[in-house]
């Protein structure tokens, strides 16, 4: 009397599996849904990854840096009065960090660009030629003429879009204008030696590119910079970098902006595209979490006899209790492994070619977004998508299994 | 011989909604050790009934049953499942075997429940598999089966688990007469070989026959053996009091009231069976 009832895992196994081949048909359309279902979600989250990571890296890495460093209030007034007086006190920090892969010096301030009859407002950006590459890949996007050259005073590059808008062509003389600290208007000639075309409508639109020291001279500003931009060697090391500088660096003279910060549309997109994610996995979860219910509790219904009679044997309200449990987790396991196979198979599949939207492309380059997504399956997802299955699993099998234990013996055995 | 079944006063009344259906009305029962015991009586009269408190499927309104000196009344749920698994097998009419499960595999889960190794309850399958002449059966899914055999390997499940007794609700009906009749050999055969007790419930006259003892039940009364005639001839519906309703239909019961939609249904005393 006082011995307790045991069971091996591995009849709980055996009843478990052989209970789901008694109706081939009906777990094969369960399975075929749960596949689909997780396939779909591994593979839309993969290209909503591949979408924010080249997002990200295009974002970051063609214009704006990891991170950038600006005297305290630039950001919000882009006025030459809030620049950095002595660069030396950030730039030497530099070198302690192996986490930074490289840096530069900026000057950013708005003026106007005109050539024979036409004229546009641009951006205008100083920076030195050579340690630009190091931060950026801005000059990778020149897709006429050159890069700036070093030595060469007067060379401007010019936004696609900008140089069509005032008619410029490659050796044309450009006249720029542009206010100094003090607030007096100047101009300089430049002569246009190539045009960049990063695909961000914004930066083509108004960027005027021209070498660092020329500005400081022409705008009076001595070894004043506005941006000192550095970049991280991996996108997750953004904020550890933020850190390390707000730790060293009065935040009474400097702000340190992380590459979300800098621009609120990205980081809309951002939270957008997280949100957007978490629907996906949502609507997943709840048609797996329906599909296996409804499998469950029509299993259980036809079996409301025999699971009677398992009771009536010896079988405790536990043990009922785990085996059904168990076929309902062990269905979610077969579906959301299989799945997420196909759905990395897909994944696999199109991570070569990638998916070409240049049908639209004029909405996504918007977005930092080249027309052609390449899917990425990174882990985080695959946890994600995994992690939500089994707890839709456990959800789904939970109350069937409940419900088993609630049987009434007596009516149970008295279906005929 | 030693009392194994002990039953002392036993009532017990279903209830559908707020109509109350009497089973049992006062059972006083005895059942010996080595007894091969047959309850008879009409369809309706309890047998089931009877058979489900004895074996700690069902619980009973009021009295006691006692099964080896305990009260399984008294016990918890897992507490009963715990003496089920060791005290008592059971065949059913349906036969009622795991479908997924083969013969052999059926036998041995029960040995399985009783913490027995594979290996072991897999032996022990076997060894009653011989005892019901079906070895050469034992690796058949039960709808592999006729229903003669899975009576028997019922038969032998039940004994598997090594109980002192077997509750048996109409094995035979089912069954054809010339297979029912090998089946009341087999077990009157297992009663005196080994001792175990057998207390079955059955229309079948040849079950009758066998009995070492008759037990005829009336309207959830224990009658006289040549008499159909309950022996107290009050109204068993007095074994119904509303006192006795589960909770949840008592609660609709009171609401009803409540709001007059609907009285409680009392028989009327010309409804009565009377002899
Ligand atoms: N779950 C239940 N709910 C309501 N009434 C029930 C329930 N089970 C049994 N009864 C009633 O209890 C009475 C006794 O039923 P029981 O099944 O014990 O009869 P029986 O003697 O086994 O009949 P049979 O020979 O047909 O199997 C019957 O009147 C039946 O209608
Ligand atoms: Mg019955």
């Amino acid at each position: 009397m006082a011995e307790s009832t045991r069971l091996g895992l591995m009849t709980y196994l055996l009843l478990a599996v052989r209970n789901l081949m008694r109706n081939q048909r009906r777990t094969t359309i369960t399975l075929l849904t749960m596949i689909f279902g997780i396939a779909v979600l591994t593979l839309l989250s993969a290209l909503n990854d591949g979408w924010l990571s080249q997002m990200k890296t295009n974002f970051i890495l063609s214009y704006t840096g990891h991170a950038q460093i600006h005297a305290k209030g630039f950001e919000a007034s882009q006025n030459l009065r809030d620049r950095i007086t002595d660069p030396e006190e950030v730039t030497r920090l530099m070198q302690s960090y192996p986490e930074i892969l490289g840096w530069t010096q900026r000057i950013r301030t708005s003026g106007l660009a005109s050539v024979g009859g036409g004229s546009a407002g641009i951006q205008i950006m100083a920076t030195d030629s050579e340690q630009e590459t190091w931060v950026t890949s801005i000059h990778e996007h020149v897709t006429k003429g050159t890069w700036l050259r070093p030595g060469m005073s007067q060379d401007l590059l010019l936004g696609a879009t900008v140089a069509d808008t005032i008619g410029a062509s490659l050796g044309d003389r450009v006249i720029l204008m542009a206010q100094r600290p003090a607030g007096e208007m100047v101009s300089e000639v430049f002569y246009l030696r190539g045009i960049l075309e990063t695909g961000a409508p914004q930066i083509d639109r108004t960027l005027a590119l021209i070498p660092l020291n020329t500005a400081q001279v022409w705008l009076k500003m001595g070894q004043s910079i506005t941006d000192i931009v550095v970049r991280a060697d991996r996108h997750e090391n953004t904020d550890l970098v933020v850190r390390l500088f707000a730790q060293q660096l009065s935040d009474q003279t400097y702000e340190i902006m992380p590459w979300q910060e800098l621009d609120p549309m990205v980081r809309q997109w951002l939270e957008f595209s997280d949100a957007y994610g978490l629907v996906i996995i949502l609507v997943v979860v709840i048609l797996v979490l329906v599909e296996i219910l409804n499998t469950m509790l029509i299993s259980l219904h036809e079996r409301h006899k025999e699971l009677g009679v398992i009771v009536a044997i010896g079988t405790t309200r536990f043990q009922i209790f785990s085996m059904l449990l168990l076929e309902a987790v062990l269905l979610i396991f077969i579906g959301a492994s299989l799945g997420y196979l196909a759905g990395s198979l897909l994944v696999y599949s199109l991570s070569g070619s990638g998916i070409d939207l240049s049908g639209y492309a004029n909405a996504f380059q918007f977005f930092y977004m080249n027309p052609v997504i390449y899917p990425d399956l990174t882990t985080d997802s695959a946890i994600r998508i995994l992690g939500t299955t089994l707890v839709a699993a456990l959800l789904a099998g939970v109350y069937p299994a409940w419900k088993a234990t609630r049987l009434s013996l007596s009516q149970a055995l008295r279906i005929q | 011989m030693t009392s194994i079944i002990k039953t002392h006063d036993l009532h017990k009344c279903y209830w559908v909604g707020t109509m109350p259906h009497p089973a049992l009305h006062g059972i006083n029962l005895d059942i010996k050790q080595g007894e091969f015991a047959v309850l008879a009586g009409r369809s309706g009269s309890g047998k089931s009934t009877l058979l489900n408190i004895i074996g700690a499927l069902e619980s009973a309104d009021s009295g006691s049953v006692e099964v080896f000196g305990q009260n399984i009344l008294e016990m918890t749920q897992d507490q009963r499942t715990r003496f089920r698994l060791h005290n008592i097998g059971f065949v059913f009419q349906a036969y009622n075997l795991i479908r997924v499960f083969s013969a052999r595999e059926n036998i041995a889960y029960v040995c399985q429940l009783q913490g027995k190794s594979k290996e072991e309850s897999l032996e022990i399958a076997n060894h009653w598999l011989r005892e019901v002449e079906i070895e050469h059966l034992g690796y058949r899914r039960p709808d592999q089966l006729s229903g003669g055999q899975q009576q028997r390997v019922a038969i032998a499940r039940a004994l598997a688990s090594d109980p002192k007794i077997i509750l048996a609700d109409e094995p035979t009906a089912n069954l054809d007469t010339q297979t029912g009749r090998n089946l009341i050999h087999l077990m009157q055969d297992l009663n005196q070989r080994l001792g175990t007790t057998f207390l079955i419930s059955s229309h079948d006259p040849d079950v009758k026959e066998a009995a070492s003892r008759l037990i005829k039940l009336a309207d959830g009364q224990i009658v006289d053996e040549w008499s159909t005639i309950p022996k107290t001839p009050t109204s068993i519906y007095s074994d119904c009091p509303v006192q006795n309703m589960p909770f949840g239909e008592r609660v609709q019961f009171m609401i009803k009231r409540l709001i007059r939609w609907r009285r409680i249904r009392k028989p009327s005393k010309k409804n009565r069976r009377r002899s």
